[in-house]
């Protein structure tokens, strides 16, 4: 809890992703407001969107064989985070550099609820560049990894979201990314399954990938990462032992939460004492 | 909206160390590549081609749902031209008597080519239209090269049209039972042909549409209005000849129109036992100004698709 020097700059040895003053901003359109307005009404109208500035100048670079959890609040930048790591979302500043094209744990995506989990095999795995003939070779372990062997011909609406959310991940890590991101995913997943997808990250950190994942869940990020990043409205807050970074992370929730019940107290108080002073007061305007 | 100032929070943890990075990242970890990088157009091809299962799954995986909801399903795509050719063989051939003008002594042959032909066209660039934004969850989430959206979106179009070319070909034969005249002939055989270069001229157009649409949203709102305007002009009611448009300048402009040529090429193969040299060169000459630049633009703004 003492040092609070800054720690010293480091050069990556084999860097897999380098982020560099990396800086996202995008707007959000009130509505789908014609834009071509301008044309006809000029330049001094009002604005129609608000810019949100999700990622703010970040710097930091990852080894091979890392694990980066990502933690913070709603809207800290998590996800845009992930998504312009891997190139899909437009970065407005800096430069992402990346050792192999980052697959995202999104491919839910591409699949569609009315044709069954088998075909939704090879529409997701197609998505992700796997050819039909590798998936015919690996479709068993899809299936068996996901524990879909009864469910397979079902239309994918017939799924739980538990269902679907363990095909998603098997299509993913079917061919084994270089770099792997994860949204929030394993949340959905039932114990067992949660502990076979820590093995797989865990073997695919052992082969030498970066898995990059997003959660809330602090105890999934503990026992999967070896490494924390904290963002707070789109800053890097603090970067390292994941421990450290949930401990830390977690007190300031638990301040925030505090300060947030004692404001509401007062507030409760200032509205009784409100209530005990109205007669007087409109007895004296 | 300038963004409130936030406190960082205290964490008692030391600031995050910023990587020290040399000059030319590139150059110095040759592993690299820069996310976001065009990728040349050669790999990007390959990317392209590495992916047409997914491009050809998409469609049948649509079209395979719109026919588990209706019982009429994929016929309401057949359905719904052939109403068009009977509304307009009443108001054009039957109210105002364009039938037994010259050029157009077989009016029904001539109206159902047209309609048929046209409306590949228009859906093609409908969908297009509507495909970035469809599929906004999709380009967020995964990694493939864009260009798979337009042409998955013509596959499922060009899929259409095989049920429609067909169906075309027995009411164009069933109008011999009416005083029309049409006779099977080895020029039928160019209508594979003429598919192809409708495909691949409709590609070009969802490609120029797709990006123009995703900048501009209201796009979609002229849409109707500007396939309509397109439709009058491309000669599928009335024949674009010195009889009914007696302006030199315009029935030029008029003629080179591609949707014209297209239509054209097509009428004078399956009606008129002919193929014309200067048609199939505009519309083969269309296509290729379309492919080639749609592409192109389509590409330049392939990493900001994810834009939200």
């Amino acid at each position: 809890m003492s040092e609070l020097a800054i720690a010293p700059p480091q050069a990556p040895e084999e860097p897999t992703v380098i982020a560099d003053r990396l800086d996202v901003t995008y707007r959000i359109y009130a509505d789908s407001q014609p834009k071509l307005r301008k044309l006809f009404v000029g330049e001094k109208q009002q604005r129609e969107y608000r810019e949100v500035h999700a990622v703010k100048g970040l710097s930091f670079a990852t080894e091979a064989g890392e694990a980066v959890g990502i933690i913070g609040h709603n809207g800290s930048g998590k996800s845009t985070l992930l998504r312009a790591i891997a190139g899909l979302v437009p970065s407005t500043g800096g430069q992402v550099y990346a050792s192999a094209i980052p697959v995202l744990l999104g491919v839910a995506a591409a699949l569609e609820p009315d044709i069954s989990g088998r075909r939704n095999i090879y529409l997701g795995g197609t998505a992700l560049g796997i050819t039909r003939e590798e998936l015919d070779e690996r479709f068993n372990d899809i299936v068996e990894f996901a524990g879909l062997e009864e469910f397979i011909d079902l239309p994918l609406r017939a799924f739980s979201s538990g269902m679907r959310s363990r095909l998603q991940f098997a299509i993913a890590t079917a061919r084994t990314p270089e770099i792997l991101m994860v949204d929030e995913a394993l949340s959905t997943g039932d114990g067992e399954f949660k502990d076979r997808s820590d093995a797989r990250i865990r073997e695919m950190i052992g082969e030498a990938g970066t898995v990059f994942l997003v959660s809330h869940s602090l105890k999934s990020i503990t026992d999967v990462c070896t490494r924390a990043l904290w963002l707070d409205h789109g800053e890097l807050i603090a970067d390292g032992d994941p421990v450290k970074v949930a401990d830390a992370y977690q007190d300031h929730v638990d301040r925030l939460k505090a300060a947030d019940r004692a404001k509401r107290k007062r507030k409760k108080q200032k509205q009784q004492e409100q209530q005990g002073s109205d007669g007087p007061d409109s007895a004296g305007t | 909206m300038a963004s409130d100032r936030h406190q960082r929070p205290a964490t008692g943890l030391p600031a995050p160390a910023e990587p020290a990075l040399p000059d030319d990242v590139l150059a110095t970890y040759p592993q690299l590549r820069r996310v976001g990088a065009k990728l040349p157009l050669r790999d990007y091809i390959r990317e392209l081609w590495r992916r047409r299962e997914f491009a050809i799954t998409v469609p049948l995986g649509e079209l395979r749902a719109q026919n588990q909801d209706t019982s009429l399903g994929q016929l309401w795509n057949l359905l719904n031209p052939l109403f068009l050719i009977a509304i307009y063989y009443f108001i054009f051939g039957f109210v105002l008597g364009v039938e037994g003008r010259r050029g157009v002594e077989d009016y029904l042959p001539f109206l159902i080519v047209g309609v048929i032909t046209f409306n590949y066209t228009r859906s093609a660039m409908q969908s297009g239209a509507r495909m970035i934004v469809k599929n906004r969850r999709l380009v967020q989430s995964i990694n493939f090269p864009r260009a798979i959206l337009p042409i998955s979106s013509i596959v499922s179009e060009t899929i259409s049209q095989l049920y429609a070319l067909p169906v075309m070909l027995i009411l164009l034969l069933l109008t011999n039972l009416t005083d029309s005249v049409v006779i099977p002939t080895w020029y039928w055989l160019l209508l594979p042909l003429i598919l192809v270069i409708q495909a691949l001229f409709n590609l070009g157009l969802a490609m120029t549409v797709g990006r123009f649409a995703f900048h501009f949203r209201d796009v979609q709102n002229f849409m109707p209005y500007a396939l309509r305007l397109w439709f009058y002009m491309s000669g599928v009611l009335i024949p674009i000849t010195e009889e009914l448009i007696a302006n030199d300048t315009l029935r030029f402009i008029l003629q080179l129109n591609p949707a014209w040529s297209i239509i054209e090429i097509s009428r004078d193969a399956l009606l008129y036992q002919m193929a014309v040299g200067w048609k199939w060169g505009l519309a083969g000459g269309w296509t290729v100004l379309l492919l080639i630049g749609g592409f192109l633009y389509f590409r330049q703004a392939e990493n900001e698709y994810g834009r939200v």
